[in-house]
């Protein structure tokens, strides 16, 4: 009889798992491939975010998608499956907008709740203009492009039970 | 046959309703459970409701539960759609009285699917 090894599962980061969701997001309600750029500055300039906050006994977080107007309303066009030339409505962005985040902060909460212990998924807000997070948060970026739009993944972190 | 779509994303609302549309179905919309149970209460039931989990005012769980509370509801169809999707969030929903469950991101043909399930052919 073989002996049991032990082997090393790490745990997923939020990041990786969030960037999994995006792609799987991307392909399925935007019908748009993902390529993953890794981890990136904090988005600067005139730019839109989504944000979603999770709840953990351990954390408290926010999951956010941040991209130029350009590239959210291309972003939003594909969620609503509008032609390409058909210019998106500036009415309709904040709550599509939303609604992708949402999705992607949906399937990271579910991909990270055996090891989390999640307890919650907040409703979402969107932003005009980027939020610097305050001292004791931390802070992730992880950059991807969905087609022709570019974008920010954004964590925004703070531990509970250090 | 006629659709009420319940979910506060106007976006999902939309592409929610015009797939229902293609279906044959006559869709109306509400924002959260709350506004779905007023609707209900001017109109009627409805073959079918579509009901997103997290919304304000009332969640979609609670709308499952008041409807499948009141008996003039009975023959209602209740699809939950939604990021929600921990095997215990599906669970409690279909142990609430939802008949289907359909995870948020869903391709159209996965939702036409569900429905011809439910005997919602086009």
């Amino acid at each position: 009889m073989r002996a049991l090894q032990s082997v090393d599962v790490a745990t997923p980061s939020w990041a990786t798992v969030a960037c999994e969701s995006l792609t799987t997001v991307a392909s399925t309600a935007l019908l748009l491939p993902t390529t993953l750029l890794g981890p990136v500055a904090p988005p600067s300039g005139d730019v839109i975010g989504a944000y979603i906050p999770i709840m953990t006994p351990g954390e408290s977080l926010q999951i956010g998608i941040v991209a130029d107007p350009t590239s959210c309303g291309r972003l939003v066009g594909a969620l609503l499956q509008m032609p390409p030339d058909e210019e998106v409505s500036p009415d309709d962005v904040p709550d599509a907008f939303g609604e992708i985040a949402n999705m992607v902060a949906g399937m990271t909460k579910a991909a990270m709740a055996a090891v989390s212990g999640l307890v919650g998924l907040g409703l979402p807000m969107v932003i005009h203009g980027w939020v610097a997070p305050s001292d004791g948060l931390e802070l992730e970026c992880m950059g991807a492009e969905v087609g022709s739009a570019t974008l920010t993944i954004v964590l925004v972190r703070r531990r509970t039970n250090r | 046959m006629r659709a009420l779509v319940i979910d506060d994303s106007k976006a999902m609302r939309m592409i929610l309703g015009r797939l229902l549309k293609e279906v044959g179905f006559e869709v109306s919309e509400a924002c959260h459970g709350r506004d779905a149970l007023d609707k209900l209460g001017q109109t009627g039931a409805v073959d079918l409701a579509l009901v997103d989990w997290n919304m304000p005012e009332m969640n979609g769980l609670e709308f499952v539960q008041a409807v499948r509370g009141d008996g003039s509801f009975q023959a209602m169809k209740l699809m939950m759609v939604t990021t929600e999707s921990e095997i215990a969030r599906v669970q409690a929903a279909m142990d609430a009285g939802a008949d289907e469950y359909v995870m948020k991101p869903f391709t159209t043909e996965s939702l036409r699917d569900k429905l011809t399930m439910m005997g919602f052919a086009a």
